[in-house]
């Protein structure tokens, strides 16, 4: 086991080499972040900006600059706010995390809940309606679905209720001076979370639906029931934890994902988080911004992959990893 | 009994873990016509917005927390530094924050600079060489009751004029001395006359504490935020992605600030800032004269003052490459300028918002004071003008109803900054009154970068669509039109005449404007310079790009729209009580 996660990780490492390479050059050769002084009443500070940053230095040469300080633990500085990128990519990673948080662990219970209910009441009503209802969450792009949610559940339910503001806010992750765990936080995070959550739910209701209905057809469930074996407990004790097993690697892979950020929800809802860094730094050609993004969210699919194949290997002792 | 203690276990982790994750994120450490102002009601009504009044109130704060919101954030507060230069950065913190030596200020149908309450009066010009001598108000303290001295001049000349990175040095580097006569007086001789000396000692820039950060970094200082003040707020938190709070300070000798508190929210993205200031979660925004913000304004406001203005630093024109067939003729270029109906764009773009008039100046609006308003107001839709101007110049109608000359069409390319849906139907409409004219214009846009990093600067165009932003009342047309500043290799290539304008009579007058400290005779070179550039035709001034402030009516207090300091440029008026 030891020996192939130190392959894979091995294996990774030209990856992560080559995918910071072509970013590089895609973002230097695409964006000049020193554009915003072309228009400058002091027409140096467009070509000094770019000495300081040794932008008129070949793409490569500012590439190997970039690799031996990140080798050394230097993430460099944002060209546009001369920030450390390390204390960015900090900042925005916490409050990333909160959504994927809480996102992961409500799609979760919500997904196996009615991917079991649908399994084991095939063909029924409600499995219909929850079918309809994952095709339609997977087919909604999030942003309408952001900009329904603020409107219904944050400005016409704040109406309803005769509030002198939103039920639920919209803007960041807390107000002023409110706490962690507080009423305040929790005005905050129910919209995101609900938008992040809709579509991810809908997907994993699905696998869920179709591992459940998997187990339930196999032998040994069969045999249990023809000895005896009171229906709950064949669903609980002996078909649920098994069906659990590729959702769980589903689950994995698809967290690793949300790490690099969630752009369009935290666009919406005004969240610093690792998307928007993204976004803005693409915007600006903060090259090292994206960089230090493509590190961390490109760690952290490489090791959720991982993850999700000695998972696998754990939950299901038929599979053996080499 | 197993099972007890692995729920007990897990049910540990997990609190542990939604506690990491929800601090992670709560970091508090980190410290954008007719020259007229209206404020309209949302309900229809129209109201004519209040002059500010700079009465003092004595009592701090007792005004509540006044939750605003802001579309961007700056990148950083050293506001001497190339990292700033952020226009939201000066609105939210600069200006609310920094002392300066002049205020911008409406005088009459014109803005103008007027002294301070960091001065005691008018400074006294000299000339040859230019000597400004300041007199300082005497009660002018720092936060930290630390009076403001000349040596605080002193500091921030030092530093703009001659650190590095520096984000423009224009003026500081013409200053030969800063001397102080005494405490309170501070006299500044000129190497060379410059007539910007108004927008020195506050601007972008403000006057710099010099008992805090001489001896030491100031980017490092101030770059994070920092909580010195020499204005009506000190900066309390900088919480970078999502707020910025100011609080009142308590040692201001001017006008004290009404809020409590002040948090200006991040919400870059429109629809989300529109729907959180009708839902009350902010209660003002400053939104950017798009397309959809137009439509929300006139879809409907409850409970909203809305300050519209179209006297603003901002000029969107239609920017003739003067080096490039065909508008290196005049001809052609004055043809094109009888072509275009402008008033009925102005209108389709921003007559929703009540501003219909085009522009007839190259400078922009706030700068009328100066400039000649109806240089271009000659220049109105008349075709019969352009056949005569177009088959007096050599061009022939060809059968498809396009100038040509020579086997060459009228065929003109039209570049902008793709994505902007405002500027892409501007294109859309000058295109179709110029087809009616005989010109066949191809839109073809690029990425801002190109466009302005590139193309222009290399002459690689025809014809521009974009805007001129002034952040002071300072004229900038020599550098956009004076002959020495085409790009060439001579000025390695850093010139910004863009339009390659290159007409004799044209450049004195506007070095005159440059470097005469006289008023009057200021404003007379500039209003000529006007009339020369209209005559030929340089370029097609388009509109003023109005400013748009919503304010909702719970918040108490003069609101009005300042083209320099925005709509919340009265921000210590403002309150909820």
């Amino acid at each position: 086991m030891l020996k192939y996660i130190i392959r894979r990780l091995l294996y990774s490492m030209p990856a992560l080499f080559i995918s910071t390479f072509v970013l590089f050059w895609a973002v230097r050769s695409t964006f000049d972040p020193a554009a915003k002084f072309i228009g400058s009443r002091d027409p140096t500070t467009y070509a000094r900006f770019k000495e300081k940053w040794g932008l008129d230095d070949p793409i490569p040469v500012q590439y190997w600059r970039w690799l031996k300080n990140i080798v050394q633990g230097d993430w460099g500085e944002s060209t546009a706010s001369g920030e450390s990128v390390w204390s960015m990519i900090s900042r925005a990673f916490g409050t990333t995390l909160q959504l994927i948080f809480w996102g992961v662990l409500f799609s979760a219970i919500i997904a196996v809940l009615i991917g079991v209910y649908s399994a084991i009441r095939q063909y029924s009503v409600g499995d219909y309606v929850f079918s309809g209802l994952s095709y339609l969450g997977i087919a909604v792009p999030p942003f309408v679905f952001g900009l329904l949610a603020i409107q219904i559940l944050g400005v016409l339910l704040g109406d309803k209720l005769g509030l002198d503001g939103p039920a639920f806010f919209f803007v960041g992750l807390h107000s002023d001076e409110s706490g962690v765990f507080s009423w305040d936080y929790v005005r905050h995070l129910v919209l995101p979370v609900l938008t992040l959550t809709v579509q991810i739910v809908a997907s994993w209701t699905r696998f869920q639906r179709a591992s459940m209905l998997d187990v339930m057809s196999s032998d040994y469930v069969r045999t249990a029931r023809a000895k005896g074996v009171p229906r709950r407990r064949v669903v609980f004790r002996h078909a649920f934890r098994n069906s659990l097993t590729p959702l769980v690697t589903v689950m994995a892979v698809d967290s690793a994902l949300l790490f690099g950020g969630l752009i369009i929800t935290e666009s919406l809802f005004s969240i610093p988080g690792m998307g928007r860094l993204f976004f803005n730094a693409i915007q600006t050609g903060d090259a090292y911004v994206v960089m230090g993004w493509l590190l961390v969210s490109g760690m952290f699919v490489i090791a959720f992959n991982l993850i999700a194949d000695v998972l696998y290997a754990v939950l299901d002792p038929r599979v053996r990893l080499a | 009994m197993r099972g007890k203690r692995r729920l007990a276990t897990m049910m540990a982790l997990f609190l542990a873990f939604a506690l990491i994750a929800a601090g992670c994120g709560s970091d508090d450490s980190g410290t954008g016509s007719d020259s007229s102002s209206a404020a309209t009601n949302g309900d229809g009504g129209s109201d004519e917005s209040t002059p500010t009044t700079d009465a003092a109130s004595d009592t701090v704060g007792g005004g509540g927390t006044l939750t605003l919101g802001a579309e961007q954030e700056p990148d950083c507060m050293d506001w001497i530094n190339t990292c700033a230069g952020s226009s939201w950065g000066s609105w939210m913190v600069n200006y609310q924050v920094m002392p300066r030596a002049f205020d911008f200020a409406k005088e009459g149908d014109a803005w103008v600079y007027e002294p301070s309450v960091l001065l005691a009066g008018e400074p006294e010009v000299t000339s040859n060489p230019q000597v400004v001598t300041y007199k300082l108000n005497p009660d002018a303290v720092w936060d930290d009751k630390t009076p403001i001295t000349c040596k605080d001049f002193i500091y921030t000349w030092e530093q703009v004029a001659k650190g590095e990175d520096v984000y423009d040095p224009s003026g500081y580097v013409d200053i030969a001395s800063v001397e102080a006569t005494d405490d309170t007086t501070c006299k500044v001789t000129f190497s060379k006359p410059y007539a910007g000396w108004k927008s020195l000692f506050g601007g972008l820039y403000g006057v710099q504490p010099a008992h805090l950060l001489e001896g030491k970094d100031r980017n490092a200082e101030m770059k994070d935020g920092y909580k010195f003040s020499g204005g009506p707020f000190k900066l309390e938190s900088w919480e970078k992605g999502t707020a910025i709070t100011l609080v009142p300070n308590e040692n201001y000798w001017g006008p004290k600030a009404k809020p409590d508190k002040v948090i200006f929210k991040l919400i870059p993205d429109t629809a989300a800032a529109f729907q959180a200031f009708k839902a009350g979660e902010v209660l003002a925004i400053y939104p950017q004269p798009q397309i959809d913000a137009i439509e929300q304004i006139n879809a409907g406001l409850d409970d909203v003052t809305s300050v519209i203005s179209a006297d603003t630093g901002n000029l969107e024109a239609l920017w003739m490459n003067n080096g490039k067939a065909p508008f290196d003729s005049v001809a052609v270029r004055q043809a094109f300028g009888y072509a275009l109906d402008r008033d009925a764009i102005v209108k389709r773009l921003f007559g929703g918002i009540g501003v219909e008039a085009a522009v007839n100046s190259l400078n922009p609006p706030i700068l009328s004071a100066l400039a000649d308003n109806a240089a271009w107001s000659g220049y109105k839709l008349d075709l019969a003008k352009v056949d005569e101007l177009m088959t007096g110049d050599g061009w022939a109608k060809g059968a498809d109803g396009i100038w040509a000359k020579g086997g060459q069409r009228a065929s003109i390319e039209f570049k902008t900054t793709a994505g902007n849906k405002r500027r892409e139907l501007t294109q859309q409409i000058v295109q179709e009154q110029a087809k009616a004219a005989g010109f066949e214009l191809t839109i073809n846009n690029q990425k801002a970068g190109d466009l302005f990093g590139q193309q222009l600067p290399a002459g690689d165009f025809q014809l521009a669509l974009y805007a001129q932003v002034l952040t002071n009342l300072e004229p900038a047309n020599c550098g956009l039109f004076c002959s020495k500043n085409i790009p060439t290799d001579a000025n390695g290539n850093t010139g910004q005449n863009w339009t390659r304008t290159n007409i004799p009579a044209l450049d004195p007058l506007l070095e005159e404007v440059d470097a005469t400290v006289d008023d009057a005779a200021r404003a007379k070179a500039n209003k000529e310079a006007d009339k020369i550039q209209a005559e030929n035709m340089v370029s097609l001034p388009l509109d003023p790009l109005p400013n748009i402030g919503l304010v909702s009516k719970k918040i108490k207090g003069d609101v009005e729209e300042n083209p320099i300091t925005s709509v919340f440029g009265n921000l210590y008026q403002w309150s909820l009580n």
